[in-house]
């Protein structure tokens, strides 16, 4: 079932959490809702719960109108940061609770719910603790059970809010992984909040960026990050540095080297140019210019090389400007301290000065 | 030589802990010190001296009616009593807790008067408030209920000193409930009712039953509070500890004593079973 929120506002104690966000999940989707604290993130998933209430906009699931709808009749599947788990209650009366609390005329006989019961312990790999209670397991166990508890009454929409958020590195990998299989194998639309663009990227069909309680960007990851839509998604998403550049004739230009790679369409005048490491060849001082690269290089001097996983990460100085680049540094390049280096652009992408 | 090594830390005393901090052994000394001067010296007079009773001389005391009539109406009011303003204390306490109010900080304050106030002040305030001619007495007498002189009026001084004991119990958990479980509650289809009596109450039991057993050894123990709104009318509203005092001013030493160990030993009882109950009741919470 697909959720349709339009133009909704929120405001707390005259804060502006929401300002007019809209957005469509596609049935079936697995969307994350990226954006730093206190972006709306949070609230436009308890609105779209029914754990808020905003004060303009609506709510659709599928075709039905759920804005004037309450928590209970929602029917929505909601995952907690913090489990949310009824500590009195065994692991098996957990999930079996929004089967219980059903008027009599709905309620699944009693081995229905224990056979529910035993076929969701088994997806989370679960099986045996169905009658351990909460403060005997670790808590990815216990985000696994929340999980549990919330698909077993088959919801509407699943949502969770930073469901990760708790659990340290590894754990965090490990349910990634595995969210994302169950999510395969259940195929419920599913929206999650999340302030680590990793676990969005990695993890999500389509990533909407949140800021200031406004969708900034909504995309796929690919798009989110090649294609940043402003300022703030190419700052906030991945490694970028900006450089000021002015804009003439469809062309960049960092004082007199005419920068033709980011072949943005953009009105004349002061602008950002973002640059990710992968947008910068790092070359030698006068190095030839390789056919087919542009001619507009920024020269610069090594304040810094670390060595990565994957390659060295050179932090590049550049002339004239108190601003700091990052690149790969090709392999076989020496690149000391206090060297003279030369970057050429390959990409890139340029905002107005306005858009910060 | 592994063998010796390993054996040498067993034969330390069993109770002494090598812990970081010193002082387990003077604390423990001091402890069970003054706790022997405080509690157990005198409850050793006091049996002592019940004990020149003699069997028979408790088979006596037990088998006044005038006693029996006491002991029922300590322990009968105070049960019902502490219930009540344990129910009463959890209401309070949630709404203290969980809402903001104009005059919250104040009330909240005033949970406390009970404890502080002199009980023989509390006995005359509720006295003069519910006789006949008092301020809600008067109408209710109207009406034709009569609160004071009987165990009616007993049980409104006991739930009045209970209270303080059942809300400040409560409180700290009530405040420790995370509102996400009420969420989750309602996200998984409960209705509010289902919510508070399934999700919020059973946290709360073990706190709640220690309040309950706090109110109920204070109403047990109540002398100054209840005897000006009781009418300590013998068989009738005359309580336990009312009838020790008058025993002791006829120079009935042993009689009073007798009554003193029967109220105590039911007390402990009491108290045994609630904390067997609260025990059960954290383990069934699953966080012992």
């Amino acid at each position: 079932m697909d959720i349709r929120v339009t133009d909704l506002a929120k405001e707390f104690g005259g804060a502006r959490a929401l300002r007019g966000v809209s957005l469509h999940v596609r049935s079936g989707e697995l969307m994350a809702l990226l954006g730093p604290s206190g972006s709306g993130k949070t609230t436009l998933l308890r609105i779209i719960a029914g754990l808020e209430t905003a004060e303009r906009g609506s709510v659709f699931f599928g075709d039905t109108d759920a804005t004037r709808l309450s928590v209970q009749q929602r029917h929505v599947g909601f995952v907690f940061q913090h489990y949310a788990l009824f500590r009195h209650m065994t692991v098996a009366d957990n999930i079996a609770y929004g089967l219980r609390v059903r008027r009599r005329s709905e309620r699944p006989s009693r081995a229905a719910i224990s056979a529910r019961v035993e076929e969701l312990l088994a997806l989370m790999q679960l099986e045996g603790y169905g009658g351990r209670h909460p403060a005997q397991l670790s808590g990815g166990q216990k985000q696994r059970v929340a999980l549990a508890r919330a698909l077993a009454v088959d919801p509407r929409v699943l949502l969770l809010d930073e469901p990760f958020g708790a659990l340290d590195a590894k754990v965090r990998k490990d349910l990634r992984a595995w969210l994302r299989q169950i999510h395969a194998q259940t195929g419920h639309t599913t929206v999650f909040v999340t302030h680590d663009q990793d676990e969005a990227l990695e993890l999500a069909d389509r990533v909407a960026i949140l800021n200031s309680g406004r969708i900034e960007q909504v995309g796929a990851p690919d798009e989110i990050h090649e294609q940043p839509a402003s300022a703030f998604v190419a700052s906030f998403v991945g490694d970028a540095a900006r450089v000021p550049v002015r804009v003439l004739g469809g062309k960049a230009m960092f004082g007199e080297t005419v920068l033709e790679a980011p072949g943005q369409a953009m009105a004349d005048g002061a602008g950002w140019l973002w640059l990710r490491p992968y947008d910068l060849r790092l070359t030698g001082k006068g190095a030839a210019v390789v056919a087919g690269e542009p001619a507009g290089k920024l020269d610069g001097v090594i304040v810094g090389v670390r060595r990565t996983a994957n390659g060295r990460r050179v932090e590049v100085r550049l002339q004239d400007l108190d601003v700091i680049v990052e690149a790969d540094a090709p392999a076989g390049l020496s690149c000391g301290h206090g060297e003279q280096v030369s970057l050429a652009v390959l990409g890139g992408r340029i905002f107005p000065d306005n858009a910060k | 030589m592994s063998v010796a090594a390993a054996a040498a830390p067993a034969r330390r005393p069993f109770f002494r802990k090598t812990g970081a901090l010193p002082g387990f052994g003077l604390a423990l000394g001091y402890a069970l010190t003054w706790l022997g001067l405080i509690v157990l010296l005198p409850l050793a007079a006091l049996f002592l001296r019940a004990s020149s009773a003699g069997l028979a001389g408790f088979a006596a005391t037990l088998s006044d009616p005038r006693v029996q009539h006491a002991l029922l109406i300590s322990f009968g009011v105070s049960a019902v009593a502490s219930i009540a303003a344990s129910l009463a204390g959890l209401v309070i306490a949630w709404a203290l807790t969980r809402y903001d109010f104009p005059g919250r900080r104040v009330i909240d304050a005033m949970v406390d008067l009970p404890f502080a106030l002199p009980t023989a002040v509390a006995g005359i305030a509720l006295a003069a408030l519910y006789a006949p001619d008092g301020l809600l007495g008067a109408p209710l007498a109207r009406l034709g209920w009569q609160v004071v002189y009987n165990p009616i009026g007993i049980f409104i001084a006991m739930v009045f000193i209970g209270l303080p004991y059942a809300v400040r119990t409560v409180q700290p958990l009530i405040a420790e409930l995370d509102r996400e479980l009420e969420e989750a509650a309602a996200t998984l289809g409960a209705s509010r009712l289902q919510t508070v009596f399934q999700i919020l109450a059973p946290p709360l039991i073990p706190a709640a039953l220690t309040g309950l057993a706090l109110a109920f050894a204070r109403a047990l123990g109540e002398y100054g509070s209840v005897i000006f709104i009781a009418g300590n009318l013998p068989g009738v509203s005359e309580i336990a500890p009312l009838l020790i005092v008058i025993k002791l001013s006829e120079f009935d030493y042993t009689g009073a004593t007798v009554i003193a160990v029967i109220m105590l030993i039911m007390a402990f009882l009491v108290l045994l079973i609630i904390n067997l109950i609260q025990a059960w009741s954290r383990r069934r919470m699953g966080n012992a």
